[in-house]
């Protein structure tokens, strides 16, 4: 492709393009696997530049939106490592100017309210989500319940066996399925 | 008391359960708000709105971008460096031998970044540099193999130093890219690396 060959030769236009191109993709994982808006935007920066040391030498053609999926998990799992405790943030979750605008915003001031709302519960329970699964769990269910990836994709991007994908998402269902049973929200 | 159906979420989510165990299911959902809870709790994830990245996201990834291409680049001799610290005063650096690229990021102000890069082709599991800097340690020299060059970056105090390269822990040899090389006294010539800050 000819604009990761230009990004490679440290072009900086060819890599605002390829920000541009991506950004979507790899901000939006980020903050269903960090929950907040701020570190997710930090996330994505350094996901880029992560993506742009690790292009030296190598020719990806059409697989390099995969592999640029595959470091922003990476960054993601690192970053919540670091932490070793599930992060949320209050604020996010009441505030809606704060920089996250929604893709479908429609006319009508009653539509509008029913998108917030649900966008808000969205979010809501990915910080519930995200404090009740232990990360390893976290990450596949992530990947298969929000970003809908099937089991294979989910084994690629996580760098796991087929079967352990499984394992892990049938354990993460154990753990909610108890916390249903509390009647979570 | 908890209904039974409740741990067969997931397999309804999932689309595990057969026509009449879904129709069931479904049947039960109405007359169950903790199923229906968590079903909604499901479904709301799975149907997170895609989200609009900040604005400034693109030229904040630019500028970091531009950062890590100037700390990557450093400074080709024989040119004279000049670098100015943003928090200390103005430093020259001195680079006496081809082929090191300087850096300076000092942690504090007596140390100085000197990043090696010495061509090696052909296949060698490892190289070191060693010197008087490292305690001529090979463990803690190792350099890292960048397509047909052997990279590392040290901290140094400004000042001379002898060294030497290391391949596959048994060939010792000085660095071919040295300007100044000294005898060390067993028919060697080390390679000089001399760092001063002016």
């Amino acid at each position: 492709m000819e604009l990761i060959k230009a990004v490679m030769q440290g072009d900086e236009n060819s890599f605002r393009r390829l920000v541009e191109k991506y950004k979507a993709m790899v901000y939006n994982l980020a903050f269903r696997m960090l929950g907040n808006a701020s570190e997710a935007e930090d996330l994505a920066q350094e996901s880029f530049i992560r993506a742009y040391k690790g292009l030296k030498g190598y020719d990806f053609g059409h697989e390099f939106r995969s592999w640029l999926y595959t470091v922003t998990l990476n960054a993601c799992r690192s970053k919540l490592r670091r932490k070793k405790l599930s992060f949320f943030s209050y604020d996010c979750a009441f505030s809606y100017g704060d920089g996250e605008r929604r893709t479908d915003e429609p006319g009508s001031g009653k539509d509008e309210l029913e998108n917030e709302m649900s966008a808000r519960e969205s979010e809501a329970r990915l910080r519930r989500l995200i404090k009740l699964l232990p990360l390893k769990y976290r990450t596949v269910f992530i990947l298969r319940y929000i970003e809908n990836k099937s089991y294979e994709e989910i084994a690629k991007h996580a760098h796991l066996p087929l079967g352990t994908v499984k394992t892990y998402l049938y354990r993460g269902q154990k753990i909610l399925v108890e916390q249903f049973k509390k009647g979570v929200e | 008391m908890v209904c039974r159906e409740i741990d067969y979420i997931f397999q309804y989510i999932d689309g595990e359960l057969g026509p009449g165990e879904k129709a069931g299911f479904e049947e039960h959902l109405k007359g169950c708000p903790r199923c229906r809870r968590a079903v909604d709790f499901m479904e709301s994830l799975s149907k997170m709105p895609v989200m609009e990245p900040p604005g400034e996201l693109t030229a904040k990834t630019v500028e970091k971008f531009k950062e890590h291409k100037y700390r990557e680049s450093g400074f080709f001799a024989p040119f004279v460096a000049f670098f100015a610290h943003p928090i200390l005063v103005p430093v020259f650096l001195v680079i006496a031998v081809v082929g090191i690229l300087v850096l300076n990021r000092p942690v504090d102000t007596n140390l100085v970044s000197v990043k090696i890069s010495v061509p090696m082709p052909g296949s060698h599991a490892r190289v070191s540099l060693v010197g008087d800097f490292n305690g001529w340690d090979v463990s803690r020299g190792r350099l890292k193999k960048k397509g047909e060059n052997w990279t590392g970056t040290f901290r140094v105090k400004p000042g001379r130093y002898q060294y030497m390269l290391v391949v596959d822990g048994e060939k010792w040899m000085p660095d071919p890219t040295a300007k100044e090389f000294v005898e060390d006294g067993y028919g060697n010539r080390n390679s000089v690396l001399d760092v001063t800050k002016i």
